[in-house]
């Protein structure tokens, strides 16, 4: 028997299954009629007759199932038989089974993957909050969107600036983009990698609303230029005032002309350009002024933040 | 399971081993084409009702062995009836299974019998 014999004649059989159910039901109906008769014949009323006909047939429905479980024992016998016969027929023509098995293979693994791309991409929602209204604006070029390969690149910034002041229809719009960098990780012997990197604004994370793991993300402030120098001159600045009030609780100089040496070997030493060392030891020299009159508690407070 | 009981008029019942209905069943088909009813009161009728085929093992047995093959069925107007009833028959490889019941049994029933020969006697 081929398997396509084989699907045939198990298609049949479904078809024909409710059928036979039809036919045992007739066939124990025409039993029971008949014992009834009998019984009217030995002197029953026909109504009695009916009853004894049953009483003497049994549970019908029950007969019913056990005839139905010999056709399933039947049909499992045969299945067992036909796979028996399909495992020796396979054994008998390897070459036919390898073709057959690595197509089925095939097929599933190639099944799987697509069915794991469409799932990720199509049916899986994006892992952000309301995902279903997120959208991607982009620019286009006489009709095709400035993106992808074809043209590097999305909307300029004046243009998001002219998104975001014009729409109505979006709770907000953030900017991001992303390229391939060279990534060289805290462990210095670590070989650096090429990675997926993104640059994005603070907003971005508020729009998607993603929380870190660990740790937190950085602010809009933090996102304007400058804020970094401030905020590390301020946190250095911190730092010498508790260090010129030790100073003056101990009687020690604040002027410390070795240490500053030091520093300034330091700074030298770490300079790898494109500032000149003498220019960056210009920096340093009035960063260090300021700080050594803020020991003094000598500077003129006019920010209101620091100093008294 | 096929059962055999003895009717409820005798106080005794009479099981039967395993496998000895198929063997009654295709000994009555020899005679000729029959429907499930017929069967069970040809049984019935040639054991003076000491046989009673239960109709949940009778139903059961005749699908079984139709579909062994021992047996084909035929849906069949009753001669004396105006109506159709299943009519089973033995197939040739019905008859070839009733010799072998039938060569089985008698074995069977040999051995039986040698061993309750001595209790008899004694």
């Amino acid at each position: 028997m081929s398997v396509r014999d084989w699907l045939r004649s198990f298609a049949t059989r479904l078809s024909r299954r409710r059928a036979r159910e039809d036919e045992l039901a007739r066939e124990l109906a025409a039993h029971l009629s008949l014992e009834a008769e009998e019984q009217q014949e030995s002197g029953l009323a026909v109504d009695e007759a009916h009853y004894a006909a049953r009483r003497a047939f049994g549970n019908s429905t029950l007969v019913q199932e056990d005839v139905r479980e010999v056709w399933n024992v039947m049909w499992l016998e045969r299945f067992a038989r036909d796979v028996k016969y399909a495992a020796r027929s396979l054994r008998k023509s390897p070459g036919f089974a390898a073709v057959a098995i690595l197509t089925l293979a095939l097929g599933i693994g190639a099944n799987t993957a697509i069915f794991s791309a469409i799932n990720a991409l199509m049916l899986q929602p994006l892992p952000f909050a309301a995902a279903d209204q997120l959208v991607r604006i982009n620019s286009t070029i006489n009709g095709v969107p400035i993106t992808g390969f074809a043209y590097p690149g999305g909307p300029s910034l004046l243009d998001m600036r002219d998104f975001a002041e014009n729409s109505h229809s979006f709770q907000k719009i953030v900017v991001y983009d992303t390229w391939r960098k060279n990534v060289s990780f805290g462990d210095s012997a670590a070989e650096p990698e090429q990675m997926q990197v993104g640059l994005v604004p603070a907003s971005y994370f508020e729009a998607l609303e993603i929380q870190p793991i660990i740790g937190r993300l950085f602010t809009e402030e933090e996102n304007q230029e400058g804020q970094g120098f401030v905020a590390l001159i301020s946190a250095r600045a911190q730092a010498a005032q508790e260090i010129g009030k030790l100073k003056r609780s101990t009687s020690l100089p604040v002027y410390e002309p070795n240490r500053e040496r030091v520093i300034f070997e330091n700074v030298r030493a770490a300079n790898k350009g494109p500032l000149p060392d003498i220019e960056l030891m210009h920096i340093y020299e009035r960063i260090i002024d300021v700080m050594r009159a803020l020991q003094k508690d000598e500077l003129a407070s006019n920010t209101g933040k620091t100093g008294k | 399971m096929p059962t055999i009981m003895a009717p409820k008029k005798t106080p005794s019942r009479t099981e039967l081993l395993q496998g000895t209905l198929d063997m009654l069943i295709l000994r009555t088909l020899l005679f000729g084409p029959a429907h499930g009813h017929q069967i069970a009161k040809h049984i019935q009728r040639t054991t003076d009702d000491v046989l009673q085929v239960e109709h949940g093992s009778l139903y059961p047995a005749l699908h079984r062995m139709e579909r062994k093959g021992w047996l084909a069925a035929k849906w069949e107007l009753a001669k004396d009836r105006n109506r159709e009833f299943k009519y089973y028959r033995l197939t040739p490889a019905g008859r070839k299974q009733l010799v072998r019941e039938e060569s089985r049994w008698k074995q069977l029933a040999a051995a039986v019998a040698t061993v309750l020969r001595p209790a008899q006697e004694g």
